[in-house]
């Protein structure tokens, strides 16, 4: 599904130069829900700013079912943008100016779909991800749970390959967060979504089916669950600690 | 629902920021439009002198009015892309293409740059009417009634609005030509922080920059030329960008240093505030900036005019003599039995009347009207200059009641009490004289000068220059002149100068009606450049004949013979004085309207960029009055520091610019000086009402709950 191969990408100019990304080889696969963790500075959102190509890099691919984003133009990576990848930023994102059935509705404005089956697939959503009675709603006028659902909603109404989606926890209290990462856990059951995340949150983390861990610029280690969550958890929670040096 | 359809309802939910910059656009451009169609209306061009110092400075200022209202639509434009940054980014990220979105925007700002043009240049034509009606009440004899719509106004008008829609365009193709996805959207939230790491030295060198430029622009020029007779060119002017260089340092240095020092406990009250503004120090200093200079502009248009008026009128004042006219004896004009006749008829009481005769003789003098190729002033001694009036002593101390001894062969000049030597004009130029119709020639020594305002016309120097010679002198070099070249002065006191105004009008039309061809000639006219000239079969433009008129003595007309009547130079110099004091005024006030905008408009974005800053403070236990105070803290700056700086530049370089016309301080000067700290007074006091808006429109942004 999706292929990174050595991803380099440097900030600043000139002998300033700082390598954020130092050669970052990872695969996700079809269906899998992914997290991305890592000390701060290790390159995480980099990473997925990268894979959208929000930012550009240096050298490297980035292959989406076989197709390197690197090498399209600026036309041809909108189209992927608006429907392959869905993307969820920590800070929602949503247009202050449009009701929660208008925010869920924008990818397929862009598209250029037909009125009909946009509502009736955004309906569809809203009520997946039980936003559904908030749907006349401002965002100034919901939680910060609703309205990161409501991201949610938006990036997969064009039934995107993938979603990426950087911190969507990170501005949200622990009900708020289980809530987004549930919504994940349907689009990912329900509509077969395959996901990458970048937290910092162990407990978000474990619920995915694979952490990979980064350090210093590069993948350091990666980890699968395969038994129950609280498992993974402690799992997952030995690994960090080892990563962060404590042992 | 379409994409069109989304951005209208954005628009419709954003509709405040669409405001701000609709009313910027609109109210800047009635600002230039009305003063455009105030200055190219007919009825205005006509009451204006043509050419002169005080249309230049007019000009002048507002050009620099017209740099102030376009920054602030860029700087507008600017918020308003701010404002969709984060639109247009989600849309981006979302997919969309970028030249549908450019389309969108372009599509968007030259619609509204185009049709708040044009409200801006309605609005103008309005107010550019109502302000010349205003101006014709005021001045009715000098102000024709205006034409509603100055064609050549709305022209200029329409070219500042291109304008005005060219640098929004260049700013939103810039702003799209981002490629960085994440900048788009995270522009809202840029900051705009400055150096950190500045010393004390980066202030003094500040300081420095800004004397060293005024100096060296406003004084060391004049004082270079006057030493050297040399002129450093316009391109002196240019060290005034390193004025601006120091003010921008030491701007940038109260933004950004503040240091624990002395009064830690200060230091650490003020620390959320010291944050916020180094943060966005760099938008805010150069906004410091222009509202500095801005405000620099204001106070020199207010202050330019009314320093010339007091001057001009600090002049008349000195004259001791009421009226004063002279014309050749050859002309059929107004006697001693006429005017007391006449004074009798409007019960005006003459007292101390005297008559004098001049006698205009060639002479010799230094011809100054080049310079070379490095600029230095060339000097050509000519033997036979141009003409020039002499008095002898006896007739002198007669009218003036002065006891001056003139040695044969010297002679004293008549000076006014403005007068004064530069590079251009020397008293002693003068060191031979000749009577062309009797063939006497003699040699003469400048001996001084001599003060009598009263026997003085206009500048006093060239063709205008007075001189005193022995009476032996006078009476060898008079014979056999014709009675053209014998000019009579009449001079005398009225009892009450303010009770004879409509005497003085009377007299001024029939002097006028009585005005021979020989009289009707321009200030510079002179007999032996137009001989010279004529004799090379050239053309003499200065022989042509003026005009005056006998109705209006207010009309400037560059008449030779132009008399001197206190009261008529007092209140005609009142009008011309008014007619430009208005304009000044005018420009002022577009430099002040600027002002305000400028700094309302980022008192609103700091404002806006803080609230979430805020609100954590709030979080932190921060009270409203606490948060009300950072805000003041902040919104002060935006003040105090342009409106203490631009005042005292102003007070400290104007003083300069008087003092350097002539190397002294005259009288009108202190009193001017006087009206400038007053002026000051008065912007700063407009400053705080700016202020105060600007503060309970933020508290509003800031503090959402207050009063609940």
């Amino acid at each position: 599904m999706l292929e990174v191969k050595e991803l380099v990408k440097s900030y600043g100019t000139g002998k300033n130069q700082h390598q954020v990304l130092r050669g970052v080889d990872l695969t996700i696969h079809k269906g899998e829900f992914a997290a991305v963790m890592g000390p701060s500075g290790s390159g995480k959102t980099t990473l997925l700013d990268c894979i959208s190509r929000y930012k550009p890099f240096e050298s490297g691919e980035v292959l989406l079912n076989g197709k390197d984003l690197g090498k399209l133009n600026e036309k041809e990576m909108a189209k992927v943008r608006n429907e392959k990848i869905g993307f969820v930023f920590q800070d929602f994102m949503l247009l202050d100016g449009l009701t929660v059935f208008d925010n869920v509705c924008v990818p397929q404005v862009i598209k250029g779909e037909n009125y009909r089956s946009m509502e009736k697939r955004a309906s569809k959503l809203l009520k997946m991800f039980d936003i559904e009675k908030i749907k006349k709603k401002y965002p100034a006028e919901i939680s910060g749970g609703q309205k990161q659902r409501t991201a949610v909603a938006r990036a997969l109404i064009n039934d995107p390959l993938m979603i990426l989606a950087d911190e969507p926890t990170g501005n949200l209290d622990s009900r708020s967060s289980e809530a987004v990462i549930e919504a994940f856990i349907t689009a990912k059951k329900q509509l077969q979504a395959t996901i990458l995340m970048v937290t910092h949150d162990s407990l978000s983390a474990s619920y995915c089916d694979r952490v990979i861990l980064m350090r210093d610029g590069v993948v350091c280690d990666e980890l699968v669950r395969t038994g129950d969550r609280r498992t993974f958890f402690n799992e997952l929670m030995d690994v960090l600690r080892k990563l962060n040096g404590g042992e | 629902m379409t994409l069109n359809k989304m951005f209208a309802k954005l628009r419709k939910y954003n509709k405040k920021n669409y405001y701000q910059l609709k009313f910027c656009i609109a109210f800047a451009v009635m600002l230039i439009a009305s003063f455009i169609s105030i200055v190219l209306n007919p009825a205005m061009q006509n009451a204006l002198p043509a050419g002169g110092d005080s249309r230049r400075m007019v000009y002048m200022i507002f050009a620099v009015a017209v740099i102030g209202c376009t920054i602030f639509i860029i700087y507008a434009a600017r918020l308003f892309l701010r404002y969709r940054s984060r639109e247009i980014g989600v849309f981006l990220a979302l997919g969309a293409e970028k030249k549908q979105l450019s389309r969108a925007l372009y599509g968007e700002l030259s619609q509204m740059g185009a049709v708040y043009s044009l409200v801006g240049i309605a609005l103008g034509s309005v107010l550019s009417y109502i302000a010349l009606k205003i101006f014709q009440a005021l001045f009715p004899f000098s102000i024709d009634a205006p034409a509603f719509l100055s064609i050549g106004g709305i022209a200029a008008s329409v070219l500042y609005s291109i304008l005005v829609i060219i640098c929004m365009m260049v700013l939103a193709v810039r702003f799209m030509r981002k490629t960085n996805i994440i900048d788009v959207l995270n522009e809202q939230r840029t900051n705009e922080s400055v150096k950190q790491d500045m010393t004390r030295r980066y202030v003094i060198i500040g300081v420095v920059c800004l004397v060293l430029g005024v100096l060296i622009a406003g004084v060391g020029a004049q004082v270079y030329m006057r030493v050297t007779k040399q002129s450093l060119g316009v391109w002196v002017n240019l060290f005034y960008l390193l004025s601006l260089f120091g003010l921008y340092r030491i701007l940038i240095y109260s933004i950004a240093v503040h240091k624990r020092g002395r009064n830690p406990q200060k230091y650490y009250k003020n620390l959320i505030s010291y944050g916020l503004l180094k943060f966005q120090g760099s938008s805010i200093v150069k906004n410091m900036l222009i509202v500095c200079l801005l405000i620099v502009c204001s106070l020199f248009a207010c202050m330019y005019s009314p320093s010339r008026y007091m001057s001009e009128r600090d002049g008349i004042n000195r004259n001791p003599v009421d009226y004063a006219m002279s014309y050749p004896l050859s002309a059929d004009e107004l006697e001693k039995a006429d005017i007391e006749s006449l004074a009798d008829q409007y019960d005006v009481g003459i007292s101390e009347y005297h008559e004098g005769e001049f006698i205009r003789l060639l002479g010799s003098g230094v011809n100054r009207d080049d310079v070379d190729e490095e600029g230095k002033l060339i000097e050509i001694y000519e033997k036979e200059h141009m003409y020039y009036s002499f008095i002898d002593a006896a007739s002198f101390n007669e009218i003036t009641g002065e006891n001056i001894k003139v040695e044969d062969g010297t002679y004293y000049m008549i000076r006014n009490s403005t007068m004064y030597e530069n590079q251009y004009n020397r008293y002693d130029d003068l060191d031979y004289v000749q009577n062309t119709y009797a063939g006497k020639e003699k040699e003469l020594e400048y001996a001084g000068t001599v003060e009598y305002t009263g026997l003085t016309t206009l500048t006093g120097f060239d063709g205008l220059a007075r001189y005193v010679i022995s009476d032996a002198d006078y009476a060898e070099l008079r014979q056999d002149l014709p009675e053209n070249m014998i000019v009579k002065n009449i001079l005398f006191n009225v009892e009450d100068l303010d009770a004879s105004y409509a005497f003085a009008r009377e007299l001024y039309k029939q002097y006028c009606s009585h005005a021979s061809e020989d009289m009707l000639k321009l200030t510079g006219y002179d007999e032996h450049q137009e001989e010279i000239t004529l004799a090379e079969d050239g053309y003499y433009g200065y022989a042509d004949p003026v005009t005056p008129n006998p109705e209006h003595s207010e009309e400037y007309c560059d008449w030779k013979y132009t008399p001197s009547f206190k009261i008529l130079s007092i209140n005609n110099g009142f009008i011309s004085f008014g007619i430009f004091y208005m304009l000044f005024v005018y420009v002022a006030v577009i430099c002040l309207a600027a002002v305000a905008i400028i700094s309302y408009t980022r008192c609103m974005t700091v404002a806006v960029k803080n609230k979430q800053v805020f609100e954590d403070v709030r979080k932190l236990g921060g009270n409203n009055d606490y948060i009300k105070k950072i805000l003041a803290d902040q919104l002060r700056r935006v003040y105090t520091l342009p409106t203490i700086l631009g005042n005292l530049l102003m007070l400290l370089w104007y003083p300069l610019m008087l003092w350097q016309n002539d190397g002294r301080f005259t009288q009108a000067e202190v009193r001017i000086v006087f009206v400038e700290a007053a002026l000051c007074a008065v912007i700063a006091l407009f400053q705080y009402v700016v202020y105060r808006i600007s503060m309970r429109q933020a508290k509003k942004v800031v503090i959402a709950d207050e009063g609940v």
